[in-house]
């Protein structure tokens, strides 16, 4: 193809140049896709092109290719350097989708960018397109659904159980150490609900053997990415008391562990904290990569000798703290919050987004569900007296084995299921309504998609109307 | 807390029905109960009275 050329006479430039590269000073100025040679920084980026320009300014339609070098942590600015030499072109603010201000990760190492000039700003025009709420592996995390006990709390949960959807607490030590609610104190307007705990039975001389602790165990099929790549731990915290605090991460197998301390420096106050596991989960360790645990993550409340390590460093056995954890225990009424907690590969967190409220509840629903409302101005606590959702059916074959009542899960589960039927009219488990009586009654043979059917203990006839509730826990 | 055999697990006293898996943590738990000692009441008794807690 043949350019109508100007002699380098005119420009500072070396050979005849295609006059339509060049400004009114006879200066380069290709508004064609020019490809970065070099790129450098993450939230102000410097990329070299061919422009031969020394004294120019970017004009409209500029088009600039490139890889970026490393996520970009807040807004960014892009400089324009010639690769002809001379000073780089203004640092200029990047837009993204009609000129909103670049967040964490919008810009990934490794991944090909084009930004274009308008005149004012360059334009993105390829965000990174994954959200942050989709990369989250915590499931639940900001403490929106709370299936069992809708806001009511838990007075004494138990260890290894469960109050907000996903969240478990695990501990050894004194009877009912402590209580737990969702709540509405939270550290914005964009988070809605928290986790809170609170000390019920004190603890303030912690034995060797003690651990009280929080946290969730993630699937391990939810795990696997995680595995020797560099991940980031966020949340909020707020506490009734300051000091050092540790979060755990755990094999399944409890035989490998990963402690990470952080500072409560201000009592009841909203802090947030990070923690980068460089390198991610060990290769030393066996991780479960099916529907077993897959990874604990815990967060220490009060921690003995026995299950104290290193901070920072994987270690083989079943740690959860450093000995400088804080003993939150230590006084009744000491309250413990947490939310918008974000688990996600990469050394930089994607900014805060929650996922769709239905989502997020399908989510929950793999671990546990229930025949009643889920938030609802009808109160749907399992063990409420309620006709509402109840399912019903008839009794197709006297006797005491009713093999055609057998409730369709909406979601699939885990695993097969512990099932508790409750009386619609009685509230009462282990039995469901049949006519006008209310014979015992519990769940054979279910799975992950279903109740199973119901054996009665009191034998009925063809033709009895039956309703019930239930709850399914699939929970790890 | 307390169990009973049933054709493809136990009940436990709140009601619930717990199926025979590894794979469900209150199956693991009664695994526990058992090894502490205790024992269920058999697949062929009657459940008591008694049994549910509610």
């Amino acid at each position: 193809m043949a350019f109508w050329t100007v002699p380098n006479t005119f420009a500072s430039l070396t050979g005849n140049q295609p006059a339509s590269y060049l400004d009114d000073n006879f200066q380069a100025l290709s508004i064609a896709p020019q490809y970065a040679s070099l790129v450098s920084g993450s939230d102000n980026i410097l990329i070299t092109v061919p422009l031969a320009s020394t004294t120019g300014n970017y004009q409209a339609g500029m088009t600039f290719i490139f890889t970026a070098v490393a996520n970009n942590t807040t807004a960014v600015t892009i400089s324009v350097q010639p690769a002809g030499g001379g000073l780089p072109y203004p640092a200029t603010s990047v837009t993204k989708n009609n000129n909103e201000t670049l967040v964490a990760n919008d810009i990934l190492a490794n991944a090909a960018y084009q930004v274009y000039y308008d005149g004012v700003n360059f334009h993105l025009l390829n965000p990174a397109l994954e959200s942050a709420a989709t990369q989250n592996k915590i499931i639940n995390p900001g403490m929106v659904i709370d299936q069992r006990f809708e806001s009511t709390g838990n007075a004494n949960p138990l260890t290894n159980e469960y109050t907000i959807d996903r969240w478990f607490i695990q501990y050894n030590g004194v009877a009912n150490p402590f209580s737990q609610q969702q709540s509405a104190d939270v550290p914005s307007n964009a988070y809605a609900k928290s986790l809170l705990s609170t000390v019920v039975t004190q603890d303030n001389a912690i034995a060797a053997g003690d651990f009280y602790a929080l946290g969730q165990k993630i699937e391990g099929y939810d795990i696997v990415d995680l595995i020797g790549v560099t991940f980031t731990l966020g949340f909020w915290v707020k506490s009734s008391v300051t000091g050092t605090y540790c979060v755990a991460f755990r094999n399944g197998g409890s035989n490998y562990s990963y402690v990470a301390t952080y500072s409560i420096s201000v009592a009841n106050t909203w802090e947030y904290k990070t923690i980068t596991i460089t390198n991610g989960l060990t290769s030393l360790a066996t991780w479960l990569k099916t529907n077993g645990i897959g990874l604990y993550v815990t967060w220490a409340l009060a921690v003995g000798s026995t299950y104290q390590t290193t901070a920072g460093t994987w270690a083989a056995g079943n740690y959860l703290a450093t000995s400088a954890q804080t003993n939150w225990m230590a006084t009744a009424a000491n309250q413990f919050r947490i939310t918008g907690v974000q688990l996600s590969v990469g050394s930089i967190l994607p900014q805060w987004e929650s996922r769709p409220f239905g989502e997020e509840l399908a989510l929950c629903k793999r671990y546990y569900q229930k025949s009643y409302t889920t938030p609802s101005t009808v109160t749907g606590i399992p063990g409420t007296v309620t006709t509402v959702q109840r399912y019903n059916g008839v009794q197709g074959i006297a006797g005491t084995i009713v093999y055609n009542y057998n409730a369709v899960l909406p979601t699939p589960m885990r695993a097969s299921p512990t099932v508790t039927l409750y009386n619609p009219n009685t509230g009462t488990s282990g039995s469901i309504r049949s006519g006008a009586t209310n014979p015992t009654a519990t769940a054979t043979g279910q799975g992950q998609l279903n109740t199973g059917y119901v054996t009665l203990g009191t034998a009925g006839a063809v033709g009895d109307i039956l309703t019930m509730h239930y709850t399914a826990e699939a929970e790890l | 807390m307390n169990y009973k055999l049933a054709e493809d697990g136990v009940i436990r006293s709140d009601g619930a029905s717990i199926p025979a898996t590894e794979e469900n943590k209150d199956w693991v738990a009664y695994q526990e109960w058992l090894a502490a000692g205790n024992t269920p009441i058999p697949l062929d008794e009657p459940i008591p009275t008694d049994f549910f807690n509610n």
